[in-house]
This record gives C-alpha cells, structure tokens and sequence, in this order.
C-alpha cells in the first residue's frame, strides 16, 4: 500500500469570459507567495501552441534555490465558449515548493493524479487559499516497469542540450505524462528544478520545453520516433555515458530509480549538471552492499495484467516494459501464496493462452511470464495449472516449460514424453533407474511417462546388469498399478509389458522367492496382469511359487506356524486319485504321483528342506518343482486350469481371512476401492486425460486425431 | 540561422477577436487555388498540417480555436516568371522563362490580440516586438464590428506601434522617419450586413465580372475610404486615431487597404447566386433549450465558407518585399 505525502499547494487558473471575445488570462490565483504577476511569467515562459486537443499536462519549475517550486499545468476544455462559438480552454496551474519535498519524492503521475479533480469547479477555494492534498510517494518498482530503451535513451539525450521531440506516437495524453514520468524517474531527482517536459507541444510556437511529444520536431530539436531508441549524437560524450550507464543497471532499474529519487540536489542541465547526474548514475553501480530489494507482489501483479491487455490489444511492442519488469522480478524469493495469485492472474486473463500465439516475439514474453508465475522450479502442480489453461499444449510452450529447471523428475518426464526424441532420451539417459521407477509411479500417473518409463527400464535390463531394478519396482509394485491406468482395459497387454520388465529384473525365468517378492497376497483389484507375468516366467515352479506366496501372506497375517504348515502341507498333498476300472491307468512315465514329501523312488522329501531347496535359483530345480506339482495334480487338468483353479482358491481363503481378520486395521488390506477414493485428485481423468497433445499422442496415450497433429506444425516460430 | 529564420517575416496585427486565425485559416482556401502570379505552399508538414487543421474547422463550419500563443507558420510564395516579368518589367530583363519560379519565404506570425498590449502578458508582448521587428510585412486587421461594439482597436495599436517604433527607429531611422514594413489593411466582417450596408451607402460595391456567383466587393482603390468611413463609428471614437497612427508610423505608399472576409457571403445551398436578402454568414446560435425560437450570444457559421479577398492581402505584401529583393544592391 502506498503512503502519500501531504501537500500544500499554490494555483492560479486561466481563461475566457464566456460569450465574450476577450483575451485569454488568469481569472483567480492563490494567496500565496507566487503571485498573479508571479502567474503570468509563468505562463509567458510555458508557451506550447495552440492546442489541436485536451488535455495537455506540462511540467516545469519555476524560481530557484529555496523558491524552487516544481510546476504541473493541466489545460482542459472548459463547457463555455466564447462569442464566436469556440471552446474555451481552461488551464490550471499549481505550484508545489520544492522544499516540501525533500522528506518524500513525488512523481509527475501521482501529483497529477492529486490535482487534477482540483479548480475544476468555477467556485474556486475562497480567499485564494492553498489545495492541501494527499499525493502518493514515488514508488520505483512501478516506474521500472514503464522503463523501455526509448526512455532511457530520451533520458540520456536530455543531457545533451538538445531539446527532444517524441513524434510518431498513438498515446494519450495520460499515456504520454507516464512517460515523462519514467523519463525523469531515469534522472537525479534534482534535475526537475530545470526540466520542462510536455505532453504536447505545437511546432508552430518557439517554446522551451525540453522534452515534449510533438507533431514534428522544430528546427534545432532532436526527433526521436517513438518506441525506438534515440540516436545520440557522438559528439554529447556524457550523454552516451548516461545510457550505457542507464543500460547495464537495466537488471535493478526498481534500485536504481530510488538512488536517482534519493538525490534531491538541485541540479541544472548545463555542464556541471550532467557531470553531476553522470556521477550520480556512476556511484549506484559502485555502491557497495547494493542488494536486491524484495519486489512488490502487487507490481508483479500489475505487470502481468498489462501484458494481458496489450496482448489484448495486439499491442506486442508495448509488452517491453512490463516484460523487462517481470524478468527482473523472476528471480525474486516469492512465497507460494503469492507464486498461486501470479498464477491466478495468468489464468483468469488468459495470458498464457496468448502467449502460446505462433508469433516469434512471443517466446522471451512466455518464458518470463511462466518464470515468474510457476518458477523458480516447476513442480507438478504448477504444471497441471499450466495445462489446464492450455487445450492443446503447442511444442512451443512444451519446449518453454521443459526449459525450466524442474522441481522432480516426473515433470522432465512428462514434458519430454511429449517432446520426444532427443528430449526424451536426454531426461530418461542420466537420472537414476530408482528415480525413473518412482516418476513413473508418481501419482498422477500419466501413461505417456510409464510407457516411457517401462521402454527405458526394459532397456536397461536388458543391456546391462542392473541391480537397483528390482528393489526399486518392488516400492512401486513392478508397475503394475501405472500400467493399468495407462493400458486400461488391456490385460494381456499389461501383462505382457509387466513380464518384460519381470525378466529385465530378475532374468528370464523367476525363482519362488523373486516370485514371492512380486506376488504379494491379497492382491489388489488390477494386480492379474502381474500375477499372471510372474506365474508365466515362473513357468513349471509356478506352483511351488504360488504355494510359498500364500504360506508368506498366512503367516504375515499371523496364522500360527503350525497351522500354515497343516494348510501347506493340504495344499502340497495330492489329491486321492481314484483309479475305476473304466478309467485308464494313470501314467506315470513323465510324473509319477507322490505321497507328500517323497519322491518316486527316493527317500522322503523334507519339505522345509525342499523348500530351501526350491528357493535357490535356477532352471532345472524349478522345472523340477513344477514337475511335482504336475505330479500332485490330477492329470487330466491341464497346467492353466490348475493357475485359474489355484488362484480362485487362493482368492477365496482371502476373502475368509479378511471377513476373520479385517478389523486389524493394517494398510496392507485396506480395500482398494478405498485407496482410490481417498485420493480422487490423483485420477488421471481429472487432471490429464482431457489434454492432448500435438505431437500426435494424447496425454493417456491414445493417438489424437488429424486434426491435432496439424496443429504442431505451426511452431514454426520457435525452436 | 536556418533558411526559414532567414526568410521574411509577415506579421498578423490586430485585437483579440478580429478575425486574425479565422483569416488564416480561410488562407488555407488560398492554397487551391491558382489566380494570379503566386502560389502559396507549406514549407513544413507540421505548418501544413496545423493550417489543415484549422479550416478543417471552419470546413464544419467552425471558428478555428482561439489563438493561446504565439503562432508561427512557414509558408512559402512561388512566383510564375511569366507573369510576374509583365508585373515588375525590366527588371527580369528577358530572362523570365529561363529563371527559376521566384520564391518568397514567409514566416507568418499568429499571436493572441491579447498580446498587443503590455498588460497581462508583457513577457509575450516582448517577443511580439521582436517578431514584429524582424517582419518585413504586417496584416493589420480591423475589425469595424469590434470596434463598433467595443471601441478598443486603437488600444491594441497605438501601444505596439510606438513601442515598435522607439526600438526600430532608435536604431536605425529611416531617412522618412517610419518604419520600414508593408502594411496590409485588412477591414474584415465584410459580410456582416452593417459593414456591406455602409459600402452600399458609399457607393464603393462592385461585383466581379468573373465571380460565378455574383458576390458584392469593394476594390482595393476604395478600400480606404471604407475604412475611413467605418471608424467614424467606434464605439470609443478612438478608431479615427487609427488612420492617423497608420499614417504616421508607415509610409503611405506601403500602405494598401482590402475588404475582407473570411467567412464570405451565404449561399443557399442549390443556388448560384448572391441573394441580397439572404446573405448573412455568421449568425447566432439558438439557444439551449429554446427549441431554436431564442439566439444565443454565440455565433456560427451558417453556409459554407467562401473566403472573400483574403488571399491578396499576403500575396501583395508577398510581392513588395519580392520586388525590394530585384532592386539592384539587394544581396539576397
């Protein structure tokens, strides 16, 4: 919130008698020490033309010294018109001592803003009393905003003793005084006592302002188009001093418009003056400690919403000033609530959407835009912000977004996902296979990231030895989970994916104890796909796997261990075969049927020892293990009827033993279905499905149509 | 000094409220067109720009805003050889179609009435002086409504002119003892029904066999003598000291009168010629509020302007100091 600054001020005010050919001149004057004589050389020395239109502000001083007094003149229409029928311009003159300023600077916006509802109405302050007004201090960080090349340079050339003329402009005549406003800001505060400045002048009339916006330049005057950058004669050394000065300080201009503001001297534009100003300019750069100061949030604020507007108006050149204002602000240490406000801002104008035009200018505008708003690291909430503004995201603001330093990984995934080739192998060459698992498995699971993921997982299996693989899929669940939201409805698919990355991790065939550390009971709604990988490259020790996975999960679940040794042993016991006369013999050639523990021919089978046995790893013990298992079955069951008979089994003691212990209250068995809902904002159908990309590939993975593939290749402007 | 500093300079004299911007603008009709020897240009866009502006005005039939200060505009007079040769003969010496077109650089100067007195704004009142001190030529304008009502032409004379006069004879006083410029008398509003009536009742109203429309004038000879006629009726009686402060401080051979105005006669839209019952240009506006039936103490132009002999005024001062340039001895 700004402070104002109490003044006291004196005012004179010129015009016409309505309906009469009279001349103009002052009609009232304040009682204070400038007079009405004092007035009217005030006026014989502000002689700027006949005006084409109103309002027309100037600025100036008069007197010097302690009588230094800083002028602001506002010409209106008045509604009266003299006896021909023309209009009647009323101008208003007030006079601020200098003095009064000493404790608090005042900009030429903020005190015209004061005054200019003031001697509006003809019944002018009785006895020539003083306006006491309330103006707002200077505040730097808004003028820095305004600070383009073309201020600076008209700044430095006003330190050439030429007078400047700004032709070629479509402003208004606030527009134009804000102008003049940041062109002093760029000037010792003391140079105002001697700067002349308005917001228009008539190339008809030999007049003294020094900086004014004209039609045309009058002999003798520099001309400077507007929103170009002014030519500085070689010749006027200081005043090309000034703008380099000016330009390298151009990443604290908020600091440095307060050191210019902070020098109150009395300063005039002749030799000493620029010395001075030049000196002035110099010492900001050498000053020592010169930090940072924090900015404000409603500046950031407020240059956000006018890069909306010009963006609305198709105004890109004037995007300079608050865009070189955003990116000195980019670096500052926002706290998170006010990072969400730059972000609610972005959104609600649809700034984003606009800057994401194929329009090259618009690159540097987004990348400060999003800098500021969701930097200084992209997390993954602000970049679900930033998608849920976007229909389409283009590769331009993916490209933008991805240049970011990112918060964690699954950000770099999911934006290379959708960049693909180099930007894809780039993000998923260098990290760490634990934290690619666990991007993958980052809710919200995205499907284009784990469809990554898993090729690049796969990858690394199978082309070195890589031990973190394993133990990082088991904290995700092998993938299981993220492969059924990015392949719904496709379980074989899923499986065939889960068996791959199974054998990437634990080799091609898998052992009863890999098995048991993949297939952990009860399983979860969706977990079929794994179990059935996992069964598949146990192959013929499937059984011996399964039967040890239950016995883990009944002990787990703190089944006494003589109880799962009776049900181990149950389920280890062949069934009674009945032989009928009308059956045929059993054939025992390729597995014989064994009591428990004994094997055809041999001694009898510890089965503790069988199961150490069965645990070591390798091919032939676990074709071995299958093979009893055959042998325990009855033959005419083939081997998938034996998996589908196993598991409904399996499933069924389950559900007993959470109808017996599910009141435990262990996470391990909270329902699934709970799991979900407790976490509805990590759907991916609230927050990703809707969006598809360009690059021909919707966020959950399924081809976007023709239509937005053409979109992409209007990215022409940007890399 | 820069080429349009170094041209001559005309200055536009005469009281708030004459008609000085309104002429000016009506000169920009000038510029269109192409009777006689000269040609009247802008030498800058912003000069022909900020004319533009002003008859745009009165092309909507609107008084040109009053003048708040100084005005300048950089005009430039582009002679035809041919015909000036027949004007000023001998003095081309049979080279007329071979010369370049004669330029006449002006700079002509607009100041507020207001000026011409010392009293609210003698800051101003200084640099008129010295504008008028660097003119060669002045448009006096006289405005015989003005004065009839207010009587005050004198007052924006007489102090200028002596003050004029003390700076420029003291130092460097013609052997006559007057000032050197060419003055152009200017009476304007001579479409206003009093001034026509009492050049009627002087017998001074002529019609020019080439106007189209048949609009009443008084040649230049007789000019003068509407002048003197019509400062009979200042309201202040003062006026008659005009004539006599012209006499004294300009040569009377630099003298010449014209009957002006800037706005012309009315026309009724579909006829082609001048009405004398119907003829009035400038009337007042109805009131607010009175559905028409009261005037106001404003006025407006009713027709379309049709300027009436304000382009000779500058064309001959134009073609005075053009001469002095032909004289042998003159550098320039």
């Amino acid at each position: 919130m700004s402070r104002d600054v109490r003044l006291r001020v004196e005012w004179a005010v010129e015009g016409k008698q309505p309906g009469s050919n009279d001349e103009y001149g002052l009609i009232a004057c304040s009682r204070g020490p400038l007079n009405r004589a004092s007035f009217a050389e005030v006026r014989a020395e502000y002689v700027t033309g006949t005006p084409r239109q109103l309002p027309q502000i100037t600025l100036g001083w008069v007197g010097a010294g302690d009588n230094a007094r800083l002028m602001l003149i506002i010409r209106r229409w008045s509604d009266q018109a003299d006896r021909s029928g023309r209009g009647i311009a009323a101008t208003r003159y007030f006079s601020v001592p200098y003095r009064q300023l000493a404790e608090h600077r005042v900009s030429y916006e903020g005190l015209y803003r004061a005054l200019d509802q003031c001697l509006t109405d003809p019944a002018y302050p009785g006895d020539g009393e003083l306006l006491d007004v309330a103006v707002p201090i200077l505040n730097p960080a808004e003028l820095a905003l305004r600070v383009d090349r073309t201020a600076m340079s008209v700044a430095a050339l006003l330190l050439s003793d030429q007078h400047v003329c700004i032709v070629g402009d479509p402003l208004s005549a606030e527009q134009r005084l804000r102008f003049l406003d940041v062109v002093a800001a760029l000037l010792p505060y003391g140079l105002r006592v001697k700067l002349r400045a308005s917001t228009w002048t008539s190339v008809a009339v030999n007049h003294t302002i020094r900086l004014s916006f004209a039609d045309a330049a009058p002999a003798g005057a520099r001309s400077v188009v507007w929103g170009e950058k002014a030519a500085i004669p070689g010749r006027f050394h200081a005043a090309h001093s000034y703008y380099e000065h000016l330009a390298g300080s151009a990443p604290h201009l908020t600091e440095l418009i307060d050191w210019l503001a902070a020098d109150p001297e009395q300063r005039a534009f002749n030799a000493q003056g620029r010395d001075g100003a030049l000196t002035r300019l110099a010492e900001f750069e050498v000053r020592p400690g010169t930090r940072r100061r924090p900015i404000h949030r409603s500046s950031v604020e407020q240059a956000l919403r006018e890069c909306a507007e010009h963006l609305t108006g198709g105004e890109l050149a004037h995007l300079e000033n608050p865009v070189a204002f955003l990116r000195e602000a980019a670096d500052n240490d926002f706290a998170a609530g006010e990072r969400a406000a730059f972000q609610e801002i972005v959104k609600e104008s649809g700034l984003l959407v606009q800057l994401c035009q194929t329009d090259v200018r618009l690159k540097e505008p987004r990348k400060v835009v999003l800098d500021v708003a969701y930097g200084p690291a992209l997390t993954m909430a602000g970049l679900q912000h930033v998608i849920g503004q976007i229909e389409v995201p283009s590769r331009r603001l993916l490209h933008t977004l991805y240049a970011m330093p990112a918060h964690e990984l699954a950000v770099s995934l999911y934006l290379a996902s959708r960049l693909g080739g180099a930007d894809l192998f780039r993000a998923l060459d260098k990290p760490p296979t634990p934290e690619v698992v666990r991007a993958a498995g980052r809710q919200p699971i995205d499907a284009q990231v784990v469809l990554a993921v898993h090729e690049e997982l796969v990858r690394r299996g199978e082309s070195r030895s890589d031990t973190d693989l394993a133990p990082a899929l088991r904290d995700v669940g092998h993938l299981a989970a993220p492969l059924a939201v990015a392949l719904p409805h496709r379980p074989e698919l899923q499986q065939d994916k889960l068996r791959k990355l199974l054998s990437a991790a634990y080799g091609p065939a898998l052992g009863v104890r890999d098995f048991t550390g993949i297939v952990r009971f009860p399983l979860k709604p969706g977990q079929g796909p794994l179990l059935a990988a996992a069964l598949d490259l146990a192959g013929q020790d499937s059984g011996e796997a399964v039967r040890a996975a239950v016995s883990d999960y009944l002990r787990a679940e703190g089944l006494a261990k003589a109880e799962v040794a009776r049900l181990e042993a149950a389920m280890r016991a062949p069934e009674p075969v009945v032989v009928s006369p009308e059956s045929p013999p059993i054939r025992r050639t390729t597995s014989p049927v064994h009591s428990f523990g004994k094997t055809s021919g041999g001694p009898p089978l510890n089965p503790i020892m069988s199961l150490q046995e069965d645990r070591e790893p390798g091919e032939g013990r676990a074709r071995r293990l299958g093979g009893r298992l055959r042998g325990w079955l009855p033959h005419t069951l083939s081997g998938w009827t034996v998996f589908v008979l196993i598991v409904l089994i399996l499933f069924a003691v389950t559900v007993a033993l959470v109808i017996l212990f599910g009141d435990r209250g262990d996470p391990a068995v909270t329902p699934p279905v709970e799991t979900q809902t407790s976490q509805p904002q990590y759907t991916p159908a609230a927050t990703f499905s809707a969006q598809d990309s360009p690059d021909g590939v919707t966020p959950s993975g399924k081809p976007s149509d023709k239509k937005d593939s053409k979109k992409k290749d209007s990215d022409s402007g940007d890399p | 000094m820069s080429e349009q500093e170094d041209s001559d300079h005309i200055a536009m004299w005469g009281a708030p409220g004459s008609g000085k911007t309104t002429l000016l603008a009506a000169l920009s009709f000038a510029l269109l067109q192409r009777r006689g020897p000269w040609r009247l240009v802008g030498t800058d866009p912003a000069s022909i720009e900020i004319l533009r502006d002003k008859s745009a005005a009165l092309a909507r039939r609107e008084f040109p805003p009053a003048t708040i200060d100084i005005e300048r505009f950089r005009w430039l007079l582009l002679g035809d050889p041919v015909q000036l040769q027949k004007r000023f003969a001998g003095r081309f010496n049979g080279k007329a179609r071979t010369m370049p077109a004669p330029r006449v650089g002006l700079n002509l100067i607009d100041p507020p009435g207001g000026v011409y007195t010392d009293k609210e704004r003698p800051a101003d009142h200084a640099k008129l002086l010295e504008n008028l001190q660097r003119s060669r030529g002045i448009v006096y304008l006289f405005d015989p409504i003005r004065e009839f009502e207010d009587g005050n032409a004198f007052e924006y004379l007489h102090g200028a002119l002596i003050q004029l006069a003390s700076r420029m004879l003291a130092e460097d006083a013609p052997s006559d003892g007057r000032l050197p410029h060419y003055l152009a008398v200017c009476i304007t509003k001579f479409d206003d029904r009093r001034v026509l009536e009492t050049a009627e009742k002087l017998n001074l109203v002529t019609t020019d066999p080439d106007d189209p429309h048949g609009f009443p004038a008084v040649d230049d000879e007789n000019a003068q003598t509407l002048f003197h006629n019509l400062c009979d009726i200042s309201a202040s009686g003062s006026a008659e000291f005009v004539m006599g402060a012209l006499e004294q401080y300009f040569r009377p051979d630099r003298i010449k009168f014209f009957v002006t105005s800037s706005i012309g006669f009315y026309l009724k839209p579909g006829t082609r010629g001048f009405n004398p019952r119907d003829y009035q240009n400038m009337v007042r506006k109805p009131q607010d509020g009175t559905n028409g039936r009261e005037p106001s103490t404003e006025f407006e132009i009713r027709g379309q302007a049709r300027p009436i002999n304000v382009r000779e005024p500058v064309t001959w001062l134009a073609e005075q100091i053009y001469a002095d340039q032909l004289k042998p001895g003159n550098g320039r």
